[in-house]
This record gives structure tokens, C-alpha cells and sequence, in this order.
């Protein structure tokens, strides 16, 4: 799990390797562990490592990659991991290839090798790469099927990608201008504005969308094309509930086994409730009867999580349950006090657009992770958006459960959250892994009628069932759906710490044509000043949180100010 | 003296009887007796069935139920016909009863007319009127209502001038001991069938979909139940449908509630039931009850003594934590309520309401014509098979020739009408 960054001149002018490598050297809070640059005339291909899977020299990056006899025809930069890696190794090695390295980034290039772009059928994994094929003079960028890791491009005079927006702004001759049109689209929908926009906040950026690669060659043509459909991969489910369970459960411990798969250590993001006590549970269940499979880490037992004593948020006492019943050190993570406001306003650099939520704790999580010597994160993302998890959307006629899901789990809601959790943890050097994201459980619970999603007294009824000797019922049965949010209503009434008043002072606020500036400025003084704010006024709390991490946004990536703002601490 | 005959028609739902029948496969072959016997016992909407509670000193009442195929085949059997639609034996039992009085307990449109058409001269036609709109039952038909609703509370009151009452709630509480209890893993239930949230009788469906999402937002979990009907299973909410468990009726629907901890009520469909009368169902029980806020309930029972009510879902949710957490206060409540319905809300007071009632209006008609129901012309030729009187003798042949059959008037039935309506007289203001 890396950062990737890249440029293709269209006007056969030699990508300079100082402009590339300040590029790739932005994204350095991605890939601690090393760096490289591969210029190749018109294409300049960078890389930030984080060292997951072979930790040696020979897993650096950009890596070259050819058959016997046509050595270094391919350059490859490659952010993620394809956890099938060894299996596919062994066919490629049957096929002929020879490979230099340990790691999954070599597995990737060969199977390109092997089987062009149909090769991203036979990964499962998450992955945002970049391919320079160094004889057709094209390069072939992908990403995975869900969209778990970024990619960004903008193109004309030259094309150059990377894995944040943030990078950008460090790209030679790049004048960042906010995407007007999009601002206020983005303010009113931020959930769903990720997943179905290919425009960014950044004028002239784009993501590539989940599911498709492109190709780019020197001459500046640029064809993308979706790969992946998750409808065409349905299949039929057995019909009696009972085998559906065990096939799920099948599927699940799959999907966390090869997920083992680490040359680090790795610990799991407890919150306490069933989707990642269920992970951090079956990871004991896989290392205690020896179901590891190859290459799995050793060294797993390690839980953390964000706590928030003394607010309706805290989940402590189910999260230290879900680590006993696991097994792991657990490793808590206070955040019910509001963090400063320079933390406030640097939260909103590392999440890199905007997103209704203070992502402070998560961040702590992480960075406490990284500090432990943990750099993998097996998390229970995923499960909500796939087998109905939420509370609203139990008002949903039964009949509509499994379109609105897929929507859900594609478009408008997830991909926001994929996005959030990138940035979180990799803003800290760890590599967030998704078991619940594994894209045969994904086409398999897709496949599943609504009420073996919900029934029997449960939301996630499938999941449940499918780990009832995993983890304790306290935990397996739990119905309580709190959320992973931070005690906004206190830090609220608390002015964020003195954040609040330079945030809603500042000339960017007060000359903001998508709100009322004014109107929005009194009732966020007003209702500091009386500490009123509570857990009831949640959705104005996230348009008012929205509305300050603009702000900040656009001072730091428009105005490309550092410290905007005269912070206390 | 005789005693007024009285035969009320009912009919159960369609789903109630697919039930029934599966519960009891055994009234394929079983006798009326025995079949009814069952249904009785199976205590389904057993606060309609008046024709079990009225007094045998005054009354002689008897039960028919409609489009009920296994009952139809016992009764024929019984009576020696054979028959040939699924109306025949209700007409069959008509003939054979002689009633002075005929009550539809849950009328359907055209019935009254239809049975008023089969007879010359038909009896007193009585109905229990509800204010469901859909009904399209022309109530003008009838000469007497009664009622559970109060069409001063509806906003479609039956537009005929025809001597109503409402009858008092009631239930055989006696017949259902409280140790009769089937085990449940449900902390609440809810009975009912589902209807469009957005209609004029969606509180309950609103309530049921709140109620769900909030067990995703409580710290003090509760396993809720939804024993709901539902045409479209796949149109409920997921919400509901998370928690439904598959409807039942009559016994089992009484096990079920008694095996939940909390009953949450006080929604009835009223085309058959009206909140009180659900409210007393459950109390009779020994169920402890959460119903929604209404006035008769409080004039029938002492809210937080003997029933506990709510205004709002969030009373509701404080209510029912408050409750699971006080088990000694719920059972408490629970028991006074059924003490209440063993005093006062019983089925002898509501059938002797609807007899007092049914009685006086009698009374008042006793120089009108009598209503007779003539016998059935036979083929030419068809042997006629005799029939017995409730007493098993023979009362002579059936059909044309007996002399209390002729049309056009009946001094056998005049003198049996007249002597019910002395007797009546007597019961009501003494010997002369």
C-alpha cells in the first residue's frame, strides 16, 4: 500500500525528474518506507513504498518487470495488494515466468504481461497501478473493482496522475481553481458525491472510477473503459437458508485468511460491533487451527480502537469484549476530548476533500497503530452496505432492500467511505485491509435474496449466523448501531478549541455564496455560547462541519496556505 | 314458554380458516358439534360470538358460520340434505332453526338482502355495524344495528334511521386460565395485519417501523415480534419484516400474546375489532398491555393499574424498557387487568346487552307482521326426508304440507313469537 504518481508528456518533452519526483515525495505520508522514480522520455513513473510484502530492496518501486528475453519492457507503480498474489504466481511460473521478487506488485506486472487487461479479472484485491509499457509506448492505469484505492488524474498538455488531490498541488505548473460547479453539489450530497462524480474539487482532476482502466499514450489518447460490472458476476445462491450460511462463512474466512497474508505485523480497528469483532475473532479462529495460509503474519494480536468515555459514543466496553473474546492486545485510543484546532484543521489536509465527519479519532487510531509497529489494519468495512446495517434504511420495502444496496454499495454511500478510510489510514503509514470487501463474498451476498439480509430479528441476519462460533453473542447479537462518529455536539459547544471563530471570521466564510455566511456564523456562536448543541441536532452539525472543512479545504488546496489560520496550540 | 331463537351467521376470514384447518385437519371429517366445539375453544374474535353467552333461560341461539366448507358438509350430513353451493346450508340451517332473530356478526354486502330473499316473510334481520367505508353493505337493509363502534366518533356513520346500540366490551375470560402458556423468545409483540402507512389505518404500521428502528438505538435491548398479516410480504419494510414472525390466530395467537412479555396494542382493524375490545381481549388474557392513549380505555380500565398506555412512540419505547426491567410491576398490572374483565368486562353482560336490546325492539314490533321462514318446495317425486326438532322428535315431514309453513302468515310462529315476547315482557318488568 503506496502512493503513485506519474506523467506522460503529449509534446515529447522529457519528464523532468526533479518536477517528478516533488510529485511523488507529496504523497510521502503514503509509502514511509522508500521511494523511487522511473523517467523514460515522455513518462516519468514515481512511487512512495509502504513495505508490506517483502521488505527487501528488491520490492521497490516503479518496478520493472519483462519476460526472458524482453527484460524491463514493463514499469510498474502500484498502490495496494493483490492477496491472491501466490496463487497466481505459481501459474505464472508455470507459464514461464520468472520472478526477481517476493512481493504481489512483480505478480500484478507479470499477469499483465500474461494476460493484459483481462488479468484484473483474476486479482482479488484492492489496487490503483499504473503499467508503462515501454515498447507499445502506452500506459495502462487500473483500479479496482470497488474503488477501495484512489486514483486522480488531469489531462492536456500532459497527463499525470497520483493517488491524492493533494499532489497536485505540488505538480509543476499546476494552478489549482476550485470546481465551482461541483462546491455546491458536494456541500448538499458529500455522502454521495464521490461515488458519482468523476470530477473533483480541483478544477481539471478526476478520479477514475471504480471498475475502470485506462490507457494513455504519448500522443495524448486517452480511452477508459469499465472492467468491472458487479451485476454480471451474480451467481444463484443454494436455496435453503442453512447452506447460504455456510456458503457465507466459507467466503468470509476466505477472505480473511488471505488477508493474513503480511511480512508485518497486523492488528485489527475494533469499534465493538459485529463487523469488526467478527474479523479480529476470525483471524484467532484461522491462526488457532493452523488455517493460516501461506505467508500470513505471525504477529496479529493486536487490537485498536478510538474510545469516548462519558459520551453516548463510547463503545469501550464492547470493543475490550471483542478483543478478549479475539484474544489481542488492546490498544485504546481516548478521543472524547476535543482535539486542537490545529489537529482539526490538519484533519482536513490529510482527508484531502470533504467529507461529513470529524475524522480526528480515526486518524488518532491509526497514527497509535503506527506507533505500535503496526502497519496493517484488517477492518470491518464493507458489511453495512452489503447486508442492509443501517437504521434508516430499515424503512426500505423489502422489495427494494437489494437495488437500493447495490446503489448504496457502488455509488452512494460507500465509495465516500472507502475514500475516508484511505486517507485516515494511509495519512499514518497503514495499509486499511477489507475482508468484508473480498469480491466473491461482495457478488455472492449480492446474489442473496433481502430476507437473508434481514430477518429473523436482525439486520446482517447471514453474518451473524455465519460467525455464530466466532464471536461471543453479546457481541454476535448485538443490535445497538452507534456508529463511528466523534462527540461533535460537545466539541461543538466547546468552539472546537478555537477553531471556530478565525474559521467563520475569515474572508473565505464570509464572502461564500453557498450559504448564508452571516446567518450560519450566529448560530454557531450562539449555540457555543450556550452549549447547546446535542446528539438530536447531529444532521446540522455535519452541514455546519461541512461548511468549516470547505473553508479550511479551500485555504489549504485554492489558496495553498500551509496555516491559514491563527490557531491556538 | 319458549325462548327467542336466535341465529347468528358469522364469517371468518378466509386466512383464518386456511389457519384452522391446518391446525385441525381432523374437522374434515368431525361433526358440527365437534367443529364447533373447536372453534370455540380456538377462541378466535370470541368477543363477536354472542350466540355462546346469551342466557338459555331466555335465548335459544345458535351459531352458523358462512363459506365454512368442512362445517357446511357436518351440518348437512346432520340434517340429511345434500349440498349444492356453499350458501345452501346456512339457508338450510334458516329453515331448519326457524329464528325469530338472524344477526350478521360480520355482514358482508348483499348478504342481509340475500337471506331477506330467501324467505317470504324473513325474521328480524339484526347487523353489527362497523364504519369501514369499503364495505359497500347497504345497511338499510336490516332492521336493527348494533355495534362496537360509536358512529358519533366516525366520519361515515350509517345513514339509516334503525334502532342502534353499541354493546359493552367483553370477553370469555373464563375460558382461557392464565397457566395456558407456550413459551416465546419475544419481549414484545404486536398483532395485526399490516396496512399501507400512509392510509387512514397506518398508526400501527408508522408505530411498527419506529419501533424497529429504535431497537437499533437502545442500550437496553428487547426482542420485539411482529405477528403481522401481509398480502405482500415483500413490499413491508425491512424493519418490520426483520422482526415478523408468521401470523397466527385463535389459540395460537393467545399462546403467542401470553408468551410475550409486553403486548403492544391498541390498533384494531375496525372492520373487526375497535381498540377497547382488543384492549379487553388482552386483558381477559392476563396479558400485560401497552395501547395507545384513547378515552374508552380509560373509562374501561385504570391506566397504570390495571393497562398502561402511550401517546407517543417514544413514551412507548420509555414504557416498554421501564417495564422489562420491573417484571414484578408488569405482572401486577397484568393480573388486575384480567380481575377487572372477570368483574366486569365479561361476555355474560355483552350478550345480555345484546339480548336486552334485541328483546325490547321485539317487544315494540309485536303488532307488526311476524316474520316466518317458509319451507322449501320440493321436486315432484323427491322423496322428502324428515327432520328432527332440537329435542329429537320427530316433527313431522319437512317442506311443503306442515302447518307451520304456509305462507302468508303463521299462527304457529305468531303464538311462538307472541309467547317469547310475553316472556321477554315478564323477564324485563315483572309478573303482572
Amino acid at each position: 500500500m503506496c502512493g503513485i504518481a506519474g506523467i506522460v508528456h503529449f509534446n515529447s518533452e522529457t519528464v523532468s525528474q526533479t518536477t517528478l519526483e516533488r510529485f511523488t515525495h507529496s504523497l510521502a505520508h503514503r509509502g514511509p518506507d522508500g521511494w523511487g522514480v522511473h523517467v523514460d522520455g515522455q513518462v516519468g513513473l514515481g512511487h512512495r513504498r509502504l513495505a508490506i510484502l517483502d521488505l527487501a530492496e528488491s520490492g521497490r518501486c516503479p518496478m520493472a518487470y519483462g519476460r526472458p528475453g524482453e527484460e524491463e519492457r514493463y514499469w510498474i507503480t502500484f498502490n495496494g495488494e493483490v492477496y491472491n498474489f501466490i496463487e497466481l504466481r505459481r501459474e505464472l511460473s508455470s507459464l514461464g515466468h520468472v520472478f526477481r521478487s517476493e512481493t504481489d506488485t512483480e505478480v500484478v506486472a507479470a499477469s499483465f504481461a500474461e494476460w493484459g487487461e483481462s488479468c484484473l479479472f483474476r486479482f482479488n484485491g484492492m489496487w490503483a497501478f499504473a503499467i508503462w509499457d515501454s515498447r507499445s509506448r502506452e500506459l495502462f492505469l487500473a483500479r479496482d473493482r470497488f474503488g477501495v484505492k484512489p486514483l486522480y488524474y488531469t489531462s492536456g498538455q500532459r497527463f499525470a496522475f497520483a493517488s491524492e488531490l493533494k499532489a497536485f498541488l505540488s505538480l509543476e505548473n499546476f494552478v489549482p481553481n476550485l470546481n465551482e460547479a461541483l462546491a455546491e453539489e458536494a456541500l448538499l450530497h458529500a455522502q454521495s458525491f464521490e461515488g458519482t462524480h468523476e470530477e473533483t474539487l480541483l478544477e481539471g482532476v478526476h478520479k477514475l472510477p471504480a471498475g475502470h482502466f485506462m490507457r494513455v499514450d504519448e500522443c495524448g489518447k486517452i480511452r477508459s473503459r469499465q472492467w468491472w460490472n458487479t451485476a454480471d458476476h451474480l451467481e444463484t445462491p443454494p436455496r435453503s437458508y442453512a447452506d447460504q450460511v455456510e456458503h457465507w462463512r466459507e467466503l468470509f474466512l476466505s477472505a480473511v485468511a488471505i488477508r493474513m497474508r503480511s511480512d508485518v505485523p497486523i492488528g485489527t480497528s475494533l469499534s465493538g460491533g459485529l463487523d469488526s469483532s467478527a474479523v479480529a475473532c476470525a483471524i484467532t479462529w484461522i491462526a488457532d487451527r493452523s488455517s493460516v495460509s501461506e505467508r500470513a503474519s505471525r504477529d496479529w494480536r493486536h487490537s485498536f480502537s478510538a474510545t469516548f468515555p462519558g459520551t453516548p459514543l463510547d463503545e469501550s466496553n464492547y470493543a475490550n469484549l471483542a478483543a478478549e473474546a479475539a484474544g489481542t492486545r488492546m490498544h485504546l485510543t481516548p478521543s472524547h476530548e476535543p482535539p486542537t484546532a490545529a489537529e482539526l484543521a490538519d484533519s482536513i489536509w490529510d482527508m484531502d476533500d470533504l467529507y461529513p465527519a470529524i475524522s480526528v479519532p480515526v486518524l488518532r487510531n491509526y497514527r497509535r497503530m503506527r506507533e505500535t509497529g503496526v502497519y496493517v489494519s484488517l477492518d470491518g468495512h464493507g458489511a453495512d452496505e452489503l447486508l442492509c446495517g443501517y437504521t434508516p434504511w430499515l424503512g426500505w420495502p423489502m422489495n427494494e432492500v437489494n437495488p437500493k444496496l447495490y446503489d448504496h454499495f457502488h455509488l452512494t454511500l460507500l465509495p465516500s467511505i472507502l475514500r475516508n478510510y484511505d486517507r485516515a489510514s494511509m495519512a499514518h503509514g497503514i495499509e486499511s485491509r477489507m475482508p468484508l470487501m473480498d469480491w466473491r463474498l461482495v457478488c455472492f451476498s449480492f446474489s442473496l435474496p433481502a430476507a437473508s439480509k434481514v430477518g429473523g430479528g436482525y439486520t446482517k441476519r447471514i453474518f451473524r449466523d455465519a460467525v455464530a462460533d466466532l464471536l461471543p453473542d453479546s457481541l454476535r447479537l448485538r443490535r445497538s448501531k452507534i456508529g463511528f462518529n466523534s462527540p461533535m455536539p460537545e466539541w461543538f459547544n466547546q468552539r472546537l478549541n478555537g477553531l471556530l471563530d478565525p474559521v467563520i471570521e475569515s474572508e473565505t466564510w464570509k464572502s461564500t455564496t453557498y450559504w448564508d455566511p452571516q446567518q450560519s456564523a450566529a448560530i454557531l456562536r450562539d449555540r457555543a455560547d450556550a452549549k447547546s448543541w446535542r446528539q438530536e441536532d447531529w444532521s446540522e452539525l455535519l452541514k455546519m462541519w461541512m461548511r468549516i472543512s470547505f473553508v479550511i479545504w479551500k485555504e489549504r488546496f485554492i489558496h495553498r496556505q500551509s496555516q491559514p489560520f491563527a490557531l491556538p496550540g | 314458554m319458549e325462548p327467542l331463537r336466535i341465529l347468528q351467521i358469522h364469517r371468518y376470514s378466509d386466512v383464518y380458516l386456511g389457519d384452522f384447518r391446518d391446525r385441525h385437519p381432523e374437522v374434515e371429517l368431525a361433526s358440527r358439534a365437534a367443529i364447533l366445539n373447536l372453534l370455540q375453544k380456538d377462541g378466535h374474535e370470541a368477543s363477536q360470538i354472542l350466540a355462546w353467552h346469551l342466557d338459555p333461560d331466555h335465548f335459544d341461539a345458535r351459531l352458523a358460520v358462512s363459506d365454512f366448507a368442512e362445517l357446511a358438509r357436518a351440518s348437512q350430513q346432520e340434517t340429511g340434505g345434500r349440498t349444492r353451493r356453499r350458501k345452501e346450508p346456512i339457508a338450510e340451517q334458516i329453515r331448519d332453526f326457524q329464528p325469530d332473530v338472524i344477526y350478521l356478526s360480520s355482514p358482508v354486502a348483499g348478504e342481509c338482502e340475500e337471506i331477506s330473499r330467501l324467505f317470504e316473510n324473513p325474521c328480524l334481520m339484526v347487523g353489527r355495524w362497523t364504519p369501514s367505508r369499503a364495505s359497500g353493505i347497504d345497511w338499510g337493509c336490516f332492521d336493527l344495528l348494533v355495534s362496537d363502534h360509536d358512529p358519533g366518533r366516525s366520519s361515515s356513520p350509517p345513514a339509516v334511521a334503525i334502532p342502534f346500540t353499541i354493546l359493552p366490551p367483553g370477553y370469555p375470560a373464563e375460558s382461557f386460565q392464565p397457566d395456558e402458556v407456550d413459551s416465546s423468545d419475544c419481549d414484545v409483540s404486536c398483532f395485526g395485519s399490516w396496512e399501507d402507512p400512509s392510509g387512514e389505518d397506518g398508526d400501527r404500521s408508522k408505530l411498527l417501523l419506529e419501533l424497529a428502528k429504535a431497537t437499533l438505538g437502545q442500550p437496553r435491548e428487547f426482542d420485539p415480534g411482529f405477528f403481522i398479516q401481509t398480502s405482500a410480504p415483500s413490499s413491508l419494510p425491512a424493519g418490520v419484516s426483520m422482526y415478523r414472525r408468521p401470523p397466527c390466530f385463535g389459540a395460537a395467537a393467545i399462546r403467542a400474546m401470553r408468551g410475550s412479555r409486553i403486548c403492544v396494542g391498541g390498533f384494531a382493524n375496525e372492520t373487526t375489532s375497535t381498540p377497547l375490545l382488543d384492549a379487553v381481549a388482552g386483558a381477559a388474557l392476563g396479558v400485560f398491555q401497552l395501547v395507545r392513549e384513547d378515552d374508552s380505555i380509560s373509562a374501561n380500565f385504570s391506566p397504570g393499574a390495571e393497562i398502561e398506555t402511550f401517546s407517543n412512540t417514544s413514551e412507548l419505547l420509555d414504557k416498554i424498557i421501564h417495564y422489562l426491567d420491573h417484571p414484578e410491576a408488569l405482572r401486577k398490572i397484568a393480573e388486575n387487568g384480567r380481575e377487572r374483565c372477570l368483574r366486569e368486562h365479561t361476555m355474560s353482560r355483552r350478550a345480555g346487552a345484546f339480548g336486552e336490546f334485541v328483546s325490547r325492539e321485539v317487544l315494540k314490533r309485536g303488532s307488526e307482521k311476524p316474520r316466518i321462514a317458509p319451507p322449501r318446495k320440493s321436486k315432484p317425486g323427491k322423496r322428502l326426508e324428515t327432520r328432527r326438532n332440537k329435542k329429537g322428535d320427530h316433527a313431522g315431514p319437512a317442506g311443503k304440507g306442515t302447518p307451520k309453513h304456509h305462507a302468508g302468515g303463521n299462527p304457529g310462529v305468531s303464538r311462538r313469537i307472541k309467547r317469547a315476547i310475553a316472556r321477554v315482557f315478564t323477564r324485563i318488568f315483572g309478573k303482572r
